[in-house]
């Protein structure tokens, strides 16, 4: 985000509408919307909600223009449908378990439900319910991780033009780029989260 | 201007001498040659003219407006996921947001039947293609290595290879030191060193988004041009829906949809360049009383034998930062798997790309891997600058089984929707047992853990392939319908076998053999 001075101009503002705050929804109803919000809050496990509603607004325009995916396999309802009567379900399926909306549950209870929907481990007619999860989880994360915040959270460099990066190899950087300090390297490979140091037979 | 529409429409009520139906990776070129040779062409597209400097955008969820979008079905037990993966739209077609990994084929993988016992043989050899392949790697150019280790061209390429490769290809060259096995920076139509205004490539990684700089070859940028400058007339946002034909089965021109309406051009010889999804459809929608099954179809062939390369992704973990971001996506590849091995495990094979990773396309191989959310989601995702992928493109041998039909239902501008059914058979399967294998050995050997296993498809072939025998066959050697004299394929749709190569090139090269075909033939006045 701090480089995106340097971005080119269509870059940033596509970038710039993305961090717009949503307006009404034109797709979903505002209980839809709720629901929606509520199963992001927990997928993405994402307390910001200014991002969540953002991520919810950006599904809503992406549903209502259609813009869809091209395709989707024989016997798999259309996304639309998926979206509508899966939340439907999910909270269909809350008032029956605890007979409370799925909005009123506790995180736990929230994700008990979530995880036998992906499971598939209810039953619901007219969708399915891993492939409502399947396309919930897969859009969410799409829009969800193409949000600039994200990107700098997980360390990514974000667009790069016109700039573009020079010095490519194992462990160098370009000027600009943030650095990663050796002892927190070190941690890392202490805490499992790799095998250790990698050895530069090539250069 | 062509007063109906408003467009600059020159030949609408002519009949000109060809028609070429989609402007992606091959029309273009057929269009630029046909173009040069002095005759009148007219090439539809279906999607938008895309304006670089306008339209492209360095973000992966915005640039997915390149995908191929109208409505489509898959089926089968190994249903391919389509999009933005597979199949692009408007003008440039897939080479706008293509890797530009732009390897030969191998001698052997126009012979797999006589020599591995599998497939089919295709009608012709390495050798025709070998000059055509050379002058396209010229033209584009082509960045690649002074020594290329594998199959039938050693090099040395045009251009110089791209050096220094980013850590996420260094992995791969590690590995593969360590084992033992050879390794390359892989032949890719990108500039390493300027070419006609066009600037080399500055390590952005957003090839598959649109190459802003254009240090990336398109047909968009490249051979359209090209293609206006010899006169050929572009008709975008026009989806041919039927190819005429008359009593004597000569195929007499188009009938195209632009903003809902329908136009017909006159053509005296068609050539169909719409994709492996797109030609075979276009040909069934053409069914007419004297053709029931749909034009160019005596022989059943139509929509069988599509094929897939199967693309599973393996990611490793490493301790240090790989920042998978950076550089062109694909930079190293390793081929020598390539072939059928000596202990009978398989036949036939597999490449080993290394494959940088933006977010989105890092994500959905963590959720189709691991099916994670929630905290589990956010954790993997914290460690994004620590993986590095390899990425598999493994040979699919053709099958009956593996069709382009049409649906019942319909798409967007109302005709019937494509069914794509595909599944793998038993040899795909090993292939990609062996190939995932070894992309594991290969990322242990470099320091890496392996923590993420997903399977993929890349690439869509075959569907009209061609061949000698009009029984079992679709088009000729040079891509000429066996049914309709003045009726052509030249696309991926008439490959006979996938090999295990990007195919993007080889498309190219048989579309332009094709062209100088067409050409010799109108002037032998036989078109
Ligand atoms: C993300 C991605 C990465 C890839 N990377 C590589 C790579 O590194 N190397 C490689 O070799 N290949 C790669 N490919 C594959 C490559 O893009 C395709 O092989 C190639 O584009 C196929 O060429 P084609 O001419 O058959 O079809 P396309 O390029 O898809 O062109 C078909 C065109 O026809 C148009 N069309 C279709 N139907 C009609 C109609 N009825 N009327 C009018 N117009 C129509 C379409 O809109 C499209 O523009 C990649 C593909 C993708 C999606
Ligand atoms: S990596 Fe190079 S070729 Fe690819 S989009 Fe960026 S500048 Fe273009």
């Amino acid at each position: 985000m701090k480089e995106q001075d340097r971005w080119d101009e269509n870059t940033y503002h596509v970038i710039q509408s993305r961090l717009k705050a949503p307006g009404m929804p034109t797709f979903f109803s505002p209980q839809e919307l709720a629901l929606l919000k509520a199963a992001l809050h927990r997928l993405l496990d994402e307390e910001d909600q200014a991002i969540i509603a953002r991520v919810a607004g950006q599904i809503d325009e992406h549903l209502t223009e259609k813009r869809g995916q091209g395709y989707r396999k024989v016997g798999v309802p259309k996304e639309e449908v998926l979206f509508r009567s899966g939340l439907a379900w999910l909270d269909a399926t809350a008032l029956q378990r605890y007979e409370q909306s799925f909005l009123q549950l506790t995180p736990q209870e929230k994700d008990e439900i979530l995880g036998q929907v992906q499971r598939g481990e209810i039953a619901w007619t007219e969708i399915g319910p891993k492939d409502f999860f399947n396309k919930l989880l897969n859009t969410a994360v799409d829009f969800f991780f193409s949000q600039p915040e994200i990107w700098s959270e997980i360390g990514y460099g974000g667009p790069a033009y016109p700039r573009g990066y020079y010095r490519i190899e194992y462990g160098l950087k370009d000027p600009w780029e943030a650095r990663l300090k050796p002892e927190l390297v070190e941690e890392r490979a202490k805490a499992g989260m790799g095998p250790g140091p990698v050895r530069r037979v090539d250069r | 201007m062509n007063h109906e529409t408003g467009l600059p429409w020159r030949n609408l009520n002519e009949e000109v001498d060809v028609v070429i139906v989609g402007a992606g990776a091959t029309g273009p070129v057929v269009a630029q040659e046909l173009g040069r040779a002095g005759l009148s062409v007219v090439l539809f597209e279906a999607g938008p003219y895309w304006e670089v400097s306008r339209d492209f955008v360095s973000d992966e969820l915005h640039m997915r407006k390149t995908a191929w979008r109208f409505h489509r079905l898959t089926a089968g037990s190994d249903a391919p996921e389509l999009g933005h993966n597979i199949s692009g739209s408007g003008v440039g077609g897939g080479t706008n947001h293509f890797t530009a990994v732009v390897p030969r084929f191998f001698p052997s993988d126009f012979r797999t039947k006589t020599i591995d016992g599998v497939g089919e043989d295709w009608p012709i050899t390495y050798e025709d293609l070998a000059p055509y392949y050379e002058q396209l790697e010229k033209e584009i150019p082509v960045s690649g290595p002074k020594h290329y280790p594998w199959g039938g061209f050693h090099g040395p390429y045009p251009y110089p290879a791209r050096e220094p490769v980013a850590a996420t290809h260094q992995v791969l060259r590690i590995g593969c030191e360590k084992l033992g096995i050879q390794s390359s920076v892989a032949p890719l139509a990108i500039l390493s060193a300027p070419f006609q205004g066009r600037p080399p490539c500055i390590n952005r990684g957003f090839c598959a988004q649109g190459c802003l700089p254009n240090s990336k070859f398109s047909t968009l940028i490249h051979h359209i041009p090209r293609a206006l400058d010899a006169g050929v007339e572009l008709r975008h946002g026009s989806m041919v829906h039927r190819i005429l034909v008359n009593k004597d089965d000569r195929v007499e021109g188009v009938a195209f949809l632009f903003q809902g309406k329908e136009y017909r051009q006159r053509a005296k010889a068609v050539v169909v360049c719409a994709s492996a999804i797109e030609t075979p459809r276009l040909l069934l929608l053409s069914a007419d009383g004297r053709h029931p099954q749909g034009l160019a179809n005596r022989s059943g062939m139509v929509g069988k034998c599509f094929m897939v390369h199967s693309g599973h992704e393996v990611v490793a973990r490493f301790s240090e930062e790989i920042l998978p971001y950076k550089g062109t996506p694909i930079l190293t590849t390793t081929q020598d798997f390539y072939e059928s091995p000596g202990d009978g495990s398989r036949a036939r094979g597999f490449s080993i790309h290394a494959h940088g990773s933006r977010p989105l396309a890092f994500m959905k191989i963590v959720t189709k891997a691991t099916g994670a959310w929630g905290r589990h989601l956010r954790e993997m995702a914290r460690d994004y600058n620590y993986f590095a992928r390899l990425t598999i493109v493994g040979e699919v041998l053709p099958q009956m089984n593996n069709t382009i039909t049409l649906s019942d239902e319909k798409d967007e501008v109302g005709l019937p929707s494509p069914v794509v059914t595909f599944s793998y058979g038993d040899n795909d399967r090993k292939v990609i047992e062996a190939a995932v294998a070894m992309c594991k050995q290969v990322l242990e050997a470099a320091g890496g853990r392996v923590e993420l296993i997903s399977p993929d498809t890349s690439h869509m072939l075959g569907g009209c392939r061609m061949g000698s025998n009009p029984t079992d066959s679709v088009v000729d050697g040079w891509g000429r319908c066996h049914d309709h004299k003045n009726l052509f394929l030249a696309d991926t749709s008439v490959f006979v076998t996938s090999g295990a190569s990007n195919p993007t090139l080889t498309a190219m090269a048989l579309a332009w053999r094709t062209a100088d075909y067409i050409v010799q033939e109108f002037r032998a006045g036989n078109l």
